[in-house]
C-alpha cells in the first residue's frame, strides 16, 4: 500500500474516533491537519509496522485536536443559549479528545507515548501562557520564536523521543510557516486569533505586510536548509521530499 | 471514630499529598503557576485523596504509588473544576474568584489542560496496564458525562436511568477509582480492589444525589448562590425528576423551563413547590439506598480500623448538609 493510501486509512479511522453523535450536531467537525498526520505517521513508521504506526498517529492526532478545540475558546460574555451551548461543548469536547488519547494508548499498551504526549501538552500550555500573557514586551523575532515553539510542541517532542532529533528543526520551521500563512489569511479577512495581538502595530495592513515578508523569508530558509543538508537518513529524505512537495502549494 | 478524627489521623499523609500537589503545580510560567496554586489554596474536602489513602491501608500504604495516585486523582478533579467554571460561567468557587473570572476563558483552558496533563504524566510511571486502562476509561467517561449533562439540559421528560448514568459518569466513577487505586497502588489483591471500587461507586452516587438535594434545600450562604441553581440552569436533577413524575409538578416545571425568560418569582415559586413536595424525601431515600449498598460491601472487607473509617465516611455522606 502506498503512503498516501495508508494515510487515507488512518484519516478515516481518526474521523471515526472523533465522532460524537451529539457534539457534531452543535459544533463543526474538528479540522484534521493532514500535514501533521503525515509527519507523525512517517515518524512512527520508521520503527513500527503499519497498523501500530497508524494507531499511534491516530492517538497523538486526537491529543492535537483536543488542544486545537480549546484554541477556539472565546472570552466575551454570552447570553444566547445556542452560543452558550457551543462554548460549553468546545470545552467539553476538547476534554473528551484529551481523555481519548490516553484511553486509546492505554489500550495499545503504550504508556511511554502517553507520558511524552502529557509532557508535550504541559509545554504547549506553558508556551501559550507566555505568548498571551508575556511578562516582557515581545519583539517580532521573539514572537516568531514563541509561535514556532507552540506549533511544534507535540510533534517536536515525539520526534525527539523517538530518536529523530535531527529532523526537529525542519518540522518546526514547516509548522511555523503553516501558522504564519494561516495568520496572514485570517488577517486579510480581518479575523484574529490573538497570536499577534500584543504587537504594537498601527493597522492590519502592516501586519499582513510583515507576515508576507516573514513567510517568504522562512520559505526560502527552509528550502535552502533542506537542500544543503548532508543528512542522508531515510526519514530525512522522506521528510524533505514531502516538505518540498508541500511548500509551493502553501505560500 | 468521627470524620474529624479520620482527617486528623491522615493529616500527615494529606499534607504530603498537598505538598506534592504544590510541587507539581509550581512551574516556570508565573501565570500558570499562580492560576493552578490559587485553585489549590482555595482548598476543598480532599475526599478523593482521603479515600485513596484510607483504602491503601488494606495493603502497604508507604508505597510511592499511593501518594502518586492520590495526587493524580486530585489533579484530575482540579482540572475538571477549572473547565467546569467556564461551562457554568461561574465567577466564584469556594468564595474565591475562579481562574476564568480572574483571567479569562482561554487561561482557564490552558490551566485545566496543563493540570490534566500533569496528572497523566504523574501516573504514567505506574507500571500496571490494568491500572492505566481503568483510569483512562474513567477519565473518558467523566468527559462523556459532562457532555451528556449539556445534551440533557432542559429535557424535562428525561428518565431516571438517564440521570443515574449521568451522575455515575460525572461523580461516582472518580470516587470508585479513588478507592480502587488506593488498594491497587498499595499492592492489594484485585478482589479487594474491586470491592472497594464498588464501595466508592455507591458512595459517589449517594454523594452526587445529596449534592443535588442540597442545591434545593441549602441556604444562599451555604451554597454561595441562590437555591435551585441546577434547575435555573436547565439541569434536571433527581428532586426535579421526582417532582415531575411523582408529585404532579410536570406542568409548572415544564412551563418555567420552556419559558425563554422566566422571572425570579416564577423560578422561586417552582423551587418552593419542589421543596414542599415529597421529591426531596424520595431523593434522600434513593441516596440512602446507594449508601446502604456501599455499607453492605464493607462487611466483605477485613474488619478493622480502616473498614470502620470507611463506614464513618459513608455515614457522613448520608448526613452532610453542606
Amino acid at each position: 500500500m502506498s503512503l498516501f493510501k495508508e494515510l487515507d486509512l488512518v484519516c478515516h479511522q481518526l474521523c471515526l474516533e472523533l465522532k460524537h453523535e451529539y457534539v457534531q450536531t452543535v459544533l463543526p467537525k474538528p479540522d484534521i491537519d493532514r500535514d501533521k498526520m503525515t509527519i507523525y505517521y512517517m515518524l512512527f513508521r520508521m520503527n513500527e509496522p503499519q497498523q501500530a504506526a497508524g494507531s499511534y498517529t491516530k492517538s497523538v492526532m486526537v491529543a492535537e485536536i483536543g488542544l486545537n478545540t480549546h484554541e477556539t475558546m472565546t472570552c466575551e460574555k454570552r447570553t444566547d443559549k445556542e452560543l452558550l451551548k457551543q462554548r460549553q461543548l468546545t470545552v467539553l469536547s476538547g476534554d473528551f479528545y484529551s481523555a481519548l488519547y490516553y484511553y486509546t494508548l492505554a489500550r495499545q499498551s503504550n504508556i511511554e507515548l502517553v507520558k511524552w504526549v502529557a509532557q508535550a501538552i504541559q509545554n504547549f500550555n506553558e508556551y501559550k501562557c507566555a505568548l498571551f500573557f508575556p511578562h516582557v514586551h515581545f519583539g517580532w523575532q521573539e514572537l516568531i520564536n514563541e509561535i514556532k515553539k507552540i506549533e511544534s510542541a507535540l510533534v517536536g517532542k515525539i520526534a525527539h523521543q523517538l530518536g529523530f532529533t535531527h529532523v526537529v528543526p525542519y518540522i518546526s520551521d514547516f509548522f511555523l510557516l503553516k501558522r504564519l500563512i494561516a495568520e496572514r489569511d485570517l488577517s486579510n479577512e480581518e479575523k484574529h486569533t490573538g497570536y499577534f495581538s500584543k504587537l504594537r502595530l498601527d493597522d492590519d495592513d502592516q501586519l499582513v505586510e510583515k507576515l508576507d515578508w516573514e513567510i517568504k523569508s522562512q520559505t526560502a530558509q527552509l528550502s535552502q536548509a533542506l537542500q544543503q543538508s548532508e543528512n542522508q537518513s531515510e526519514l530525512f529524505l522522506k521528510l524533505r521530499d514531502y516538505i518540498n512537495l508541500q511548500l509551493p502549494q502553501m505560500a | 471514630m468521627t470524620l474529624s478524627r479520620i482527617y486528623l489521623e491522615k493529616k500527615g499523609k494529606l499534607k504530603s499529598v498537598e505538598r506534592a500537589l504544590e510541587s507539581v503545580l509550581t512551574v516556570a510560567n508565573p501565570l500558570l503557576s499562580e492560576a493552578s496554586l490559587d485553585l489549590l489554596k482555595a482548598g476543598g474536602k480532599r475526599i478523593r485523596p482521603l479515600l485513596t489513602l484510607l483504602c491503601a491501608e488494606y495493603g502497604d500504604p508507604k508505597r510511592k504509588a499511593v501518594t502518586d495516585s492520590a495526587v493524580m486523582l486530585e489533579l484530575i478533579h482540579m482540572a475538571s473544576l477549572v473547565h467546569d467554571d467556564v461551562v457554568d460561567d461561574s465567577d466564584l468557587r469556594r468564595g474565591k474568584p475562579t481562574v476564568k473570572a480572574q483571567w479569562n476563558n482561554r487561561v482557564a483552558m490552558f490551566t485545566g489542560d496543563f493540570i490534566f496533563a500533569k496528572a497523566i504524566e504523574l501516573i504514567s510511571d505506574v507500571d500496571n496496564l490494568d491500572v492505566h486502562r481503568s483510569i483512562s476509561r474513567v477519565i473518558r467517561d467523566l468527559s462523556l458525562g459532562e457532555i451528556d449533562q449539556i445534551k440533557e439540559l432542559y429535557h424535562w421528560d428525561q428518565n431516571l436511568r438517564t440521570y443515574l448514568r449521568r451522575i455515575k459518569r460525572k461523580t461516582a466513577l472518580l470516587m470508585a477509582l479513588s478507592c480502587q487505586l488506593g488498594a491497587l497502588s498499595s499492592g492489594c489483591s484485585s478482589e479487594i480492589g474491586l470491592k472497594l471500587y464498588y464501595f466508592g461507586y455507591y458512595l459517589g452516587m449517594s454523594y452526587q444525589i445529596t449534592d443535588d438535594i442540597l442545591d434545593f434545600i441549602g441556604s444562599k450562604k451555604q451554597l454561595g448562590k441562590p437555591a435551585g441553581g441546577d434547575l435555573r440552569n436547565g439541569n434536571i436533577t433527581l428532586p426535579t425528576y421526582f417532582a415531575i413524575n411523582r408529585y404532579g409538578l410536570r406542568n409548572s416545571i415544564r412551563k418555567v423551563l420552556e419559558n425563554k425568560n422566566p422571572s425570579h418569582e416564577q423560578w422561586d415559586s417552582v423551587i418552593r413547590s419542589i421543596r414542599a413536595s415529597g421529591a426531596i424525601r424520595d431523593s434522600e431515600q434513593l441516596s440512602n439506598a446507594y449508601l446502604q449498598k456501599g455499607i453492605k460491601l464493607l462487611e466483605q472487607l477485613p474488619q478493622g480500623k480502616v473498614t470502620h473509617a470507611l463506614r464513618v465516611i459513608a455515614d457522613y455522606i448520608g448526613t452532610r448538609d453542606y
